[in-house]
């Protein structure tokens, strides 16, 4: 599988009042084309931030972000100018799908006016502004273009089952129910026609029963039309629905990467380990995590997990643990054995 | 009939733009019936006895009796208002004791004067205002805010007819760049008259001199009256733009890389201006106030000069008339902020 | 209450134009009540002293003289006097007529509260400067009559202000539960919704001081204030335009301290609104 995004060693550090807050800790990840990858951690783990990161779109003066390479098909995002990814990648090349909703989408325009306008600047037909072009207030909307892509946002709502797409045009987003704005913001995501979409938790305020049916509309959408997606949630079992490969963050550190077949088969990481045993189950034993996430104002050394392990070693307390293992990667001095795979 | 009768009730029931405004006059009617009586109770029972303070110190008791008889002065209080509201809906204010004209032609020969004031004011206050309020808001703290800040501060704390002395002042009377008063200077004739406003006249008829003349004369009642009203609508798009600045939604434009400049001016301001909106009706009795004052500094012949002259001259006619018509434009004024407001948040309707 | 004061002290001093303003007001009251003693002509009020009119600022006039020859400076500061009672007398009245109007027609029901409510809306239909001229050109120019015509005209702010504050308290859970106890409404009123109310009630109050100090400002402007030889500043700055441009300090100087005082009540207010109140906060920051 060809890698289209490749992210290695990022950091990233807010300055707030309280202090450096350090929410991500040298994280890596990749994702091949079309692959479905889970980004998986309870809230609070840096996956908001890290899809944020990607995207660019971290508060500027607040935040500071480091990498040793972030790289997506073959271009070093690192490198270009933020207005260049504004104008060229985001919207375009990597989509978003939002957590809520109910909040994301302006509350005084209507569905049309808030499509069209996504599709006046990022749709396929579109040509990339040019820098310093005309205010983008004053640029006019071809009229043959916008015809174009007035049929394919309809041809989209329909492809997201929204009934009648026509009317759904007209209408402002407070008289659509959740699941159907969490439609139009996947239709959103998907109408630039992306390589990469980035959803972060896109379920998680809505119904259950409405998860499911927007979770599978969304893993046939972005399969059949190839598109890879970066899927954060804090819910393991929506992972293994929809992901191709799940990749679990703790406390702003990467703890262990994997197919998903193979992760749920048999976690390697002490904490993966007891996070899938903290699942409910049908035999109702569930056992929770003894102690608490650690504050990101002052993480604890080495492994972030090491004080609420029992596993924890000297290492662990001072040094954070290499990447093992090739398909199924773990980051820990003690882990669990797997089949195939050699512990280091 | 009974069919009618329903689609009526439920039209005035509905959530139409036209219903709404329907229902906003109906509902104004009672105020204004409100105002009259108030304004009427203020001019008529106050005073111990009007009759001898229209005639003036110098009448004999005979006089003044005869004008209370005249004035209907010596009928009972209710009938006498009653009378008022009778004629006011025949647009018959009463005559001007000191002009000897209707009260309703004086004003309305004034009207146009304070519109084309106003007018002005309030297109330089949402102009400059909402621009700069806006900027203000994204460069937060920054030097060009301080600066805002400042300047909003005093806008609100300056007493309007101050700042028109000090106006003329620095630009009129010592420099003579700009007039010191008057809509046109006495040997210039106005254009003829269609709007009544003498620059859209001047336009109209092709006098680029005279509107040249009329905009220089309009310029520092305008800056006078526009400030106070400025440091309003900056200070309430500011807070409505810092209020929108971290809204989900626009996280959501953001990470679609919509243009920014979109972003601000189309989806935030939008958001902003749904509360400045509804200052603008308060922003627009300000501005109604304030021309009062003005009007009077800057020799400007509106309905506010008019009031002031009448208040001199102690013609209670004038000034209960004044009054109401300030209060109907006032109210009208309401109406339209509130269909504006409909407009831009039509999740406000229902 | 009294932790709760200094909390609320503490946060003021920490607000750098808050703190201004506070100053700014405190020197208002001091100039009023030291007038005698700060002037350098106490008899400037009534005394007439032709040959030394229109004198500009300097040596023995801080600030000139007026038409008369009387020291500006001087009557600045017994105008404090006026300014200061004026404002404070008449927000005084309002605060009296409309805070208790608004508590009866927020807390009961039917007819009183929207008649109650309908006068407010009557009384807000007309600008208040305009109202004010109306009221104070029937009662004719005096101290009082300028008071009436101001407190006449603010009292509905008050009425509609608490009314809505009232409404929102009295929606609240523990109303409910203490009315379900068997309490008397009068005796909710006092304890519960009024030191509920109390904050947004106290920012009014500061912010209104300086509007009725420009309103009474423009009254006197117009000729509807306290007759001379009253130091009125409104009134001083009408008797300076024939003087002008030469006599530009007789001007100056009265709407000097109009503007620094309004500004004062107005930095003071703001502040107070931060800290008290906010909801509705000027600046509105983010919350993080």
């Amino acid at each position: 599988m060809t890698e289209l995004l490749a992210v290695r060693d990022l950091v990233v550090n807010y300055h707030t009042q309280r202090g450096v807050v350090r929410a991500l800790d040298g994280v890596s990840l990749s994702i091949g084309k079309g692959e479905v990858v889970g980004l998986v951690g309870e809230s609070g783990c840096g996956k908001s931030t890290l899809a944020r990161a990607i995207l660019g779109v971290l508060p500027a003066p607040a935040s500071e972000v480091k990498a040793a390479s972030l790289s997506f098909g073959g271009e070093n995002l690192l490198a270009l100018a933020s207005a260049d990814i504004a104008r060229r990648i985001r919207g375009r090349r990597i989509t978003f799908i939002p957590q809520d909703p109910y909040g994301s989408l302006n509350p005084l325009f209507t569905i049309g006016q808030q499509m069209l306008d996504l599709m006046q600047w990022k749709s396929p037909l579109a040509i990339p502004a040019r820098r310093g072009a005309w205010p983008a207030l004053l640029t006019r909307y071809p009229a043959a273009r916008r015809a174009r892509d007035r049929a394919a946002i309809l041809e989209m709502l329909e492809a997201v089952q929204i009934p009648n797409p026509e009317q759904a045009l007209a209408k402002l987003p407070h008289e659509l129910s959740g699941g159907q704005r969490q439609r139009i913001v996947i239709a959103m995501a998907l109408l630039p026609q992306p390589e990469l979409i980035i959803a972060d938790e896109p379920t998680t305020a809505l119904d259950v029963t409405i998860q499911a049916q927007i979770l599978r509309l969304l893993h046939r959408e972005v399969k059949r039309r190839q598109v890879s997606v970066l899927f954060t949630t804090h819910d393991l079992g929506t992972a293994w629905e929809i992901c191709d490969r799940i990749l679990v963050m703790y406390a702003g550190q990467e703890v262990e990467a994997a197919p998903t077949a193979a992760f749920f088969a048999a976690p390697r990481h002490p904490y993966t380990a007891r996070l899938l045993q903290s699942l409910p189950r049908a035999d109702g034993v569930a056992q929770d995590i003894p102690g608490e996430i650690p504050s990101l104002l002052s993480p604890p050394p080495g492994c972030r997990f090491h004080p609420r392990c029992a596993e924890a070693s000297a290492d662990c307390r001072t040094k954070r643990p290499p990447v093992t293992g090739s398909a199924h990667v773990v980051r820990c001095y003690h882990p669990l054995d797997a089949p195939g795979e050699a512990a280091a | 009939m009974a069919k009618a009768l329903r689609r009526a009730a439920a039209f005035w029931n509905g959530t139409g733009v036209w219903a709404f405004v329907l229902r906003r006059l109906a509902w104004s009617l009672g105020t204004i019936v409100g105002v009259v009586a108030v304004t009427f109770m203020v001019s008529h029972v106050i005073p111990a006895d009007p009759a001898a303070l229209v005639a003036g110190e110098r009448a004999t008791r005979e006089q003044i009796e005869a004008l209370r008889h005249q004035l209907g002065f010596d009928r009972p209080l209710i009938t006498q208002l009653f009378d008022y509201y009778v004629r006011l809906v025949q647009g018959d204010l009463g005559k001007s004791l000191f002009t000897s004209r209707p009260v309703s032609a004086d004003l309305l020969s004034r009207l146009p004067a304070t519109i084309e004031l106003a007018l002005a004011a309030m297109i330089v206050t949402v102009r400059l205002g909402v621009p700069v309020g806006v900027l203000a808001a994204l460069r937060r703290n920054s030097w060009f805010d301080q600066i805002v800040r400042i300047v909003t501060v005093s806008g609100l704390a300056i007493a309007s007819f101050w700042l028109a002395i000090i106006l003329q002042l620095t630009f009129a009377m010592d420099v003579g760049w700009l007039p010191l008063g008057g809509r046109l200077p006495a040997d210039v004739t106005p254009p003829p008259s269609v709007t009544g406003l003498y620059t859209v006249d001047a336009l109209l008829a092709g006098q680029p001199g005279t509107f040249v003349t009329a905009i220089l004369h309009l310029a520092l009642p305008t800056v006078t009256l526009a400030f106070p009203a400025m440091a309003t609508i900056v200070r309430f798009t500011r807070a409505g733009m810092l209020d929108t600045l971290n809204k989900p939604f626009v996280q959501y434009e953001r990470a679609m890389g919509l243009p920014e400049s979109l972003i601000v001016w189309k989806y935030m301001l939008r958001n902003a201006l749904t509360s400045t909106v509804t200052q603008i009706g308060l922003v627009s009795g300000v501005l109604l106030g304030g021309a009062v004052v003005i009007e009077a500094v800057f020799d400007w012949p509106g309905l506010g000069y008019y009031a002031v002259n009448s208040i001199v001259m102690s013609d209670y006619n004038a000034v209960l008339g004044f009054t109401v018509w300030v209060a109907i434009i006032y109210i009208a004024i309401n109406i339209a902020v509130d269909v504006v407001h409909r407009l831009i948040d039509p999740r406000s309707a229902g | 209450m009294g932790s709760e004061t200094a909390l609320v002290l503490r946060k003021l001093a920490e607000d750098r134009l808050a703190l201004i303003g506070l100053l700014i007001v405190l020197a208002l009251i001091a100039c009023a009540i030291l007038a005698p003693w700060l002037a350098t002509h106490p008899e400037a009020v009534t005394e007439i002293n032709p040959a030394h009119r229109l004198r500009p600022p300097g040596g023995e006039y801080l600030m000139g003289t007026d038409r008369l020859g009387a020291d500006i400076y001087s009557r600045l500061l017994f105008g404090a006097r006026i300014t200061l009672v004026i404002s404070v007398v008449a927000v005084g009245v309002a605060v009296v007529v409309g805070v208790p109007l608004g508590l009866v027609a927020g807390i009961t029901d039917g007819f009183v509260s929207s008649a109650i409510m309908r006068l407010a809306d009557i009384f807000l239909a007309v600008p208040q400067i305009v109202l004010a001229i109306a009221i104070a050109q029937t009662l004719g120019p005096s101290l009082p009559n300028v008071i009436l015509a101001l407190s006449a005209t603010f009292w509905p702010w008050f009425t509609r202000l608490v009314y809505a504050e009232t409404r929102a308290v009295r929606n609240e859970t523990f109303i409910e539960a203490t009315l379900a106890l068997g309490a008397s409404p009068s005796r909710v009123v006092w304890l519960h919704i009024l030191p509920n109310i109390i904050s947004p009630i106290i920012v009014r109050i500061t912010l209104g001081l300086g509007f009725t100090i420009l309103t009474a400002a423009a009254l006197g402007f117009l000729g509807l204030g306290a007759p001379p030889p009253t130091p009125e500043w409104g009134r001083t700055i009408a008797e300076s335009r024939e003087f002008l441009p030469d006599a530009w300090w007789y001007a100056a100087a009265p709407g000097l301290a109009i503007f620094l005082v309004v500004i004062g009540f107005n930095m003071l207010g703001d502040g107070l609104r931060d800290v008290l109140d906010p909801r509705t906060r000027r600046t509105g920051r983010p919350r993080d």
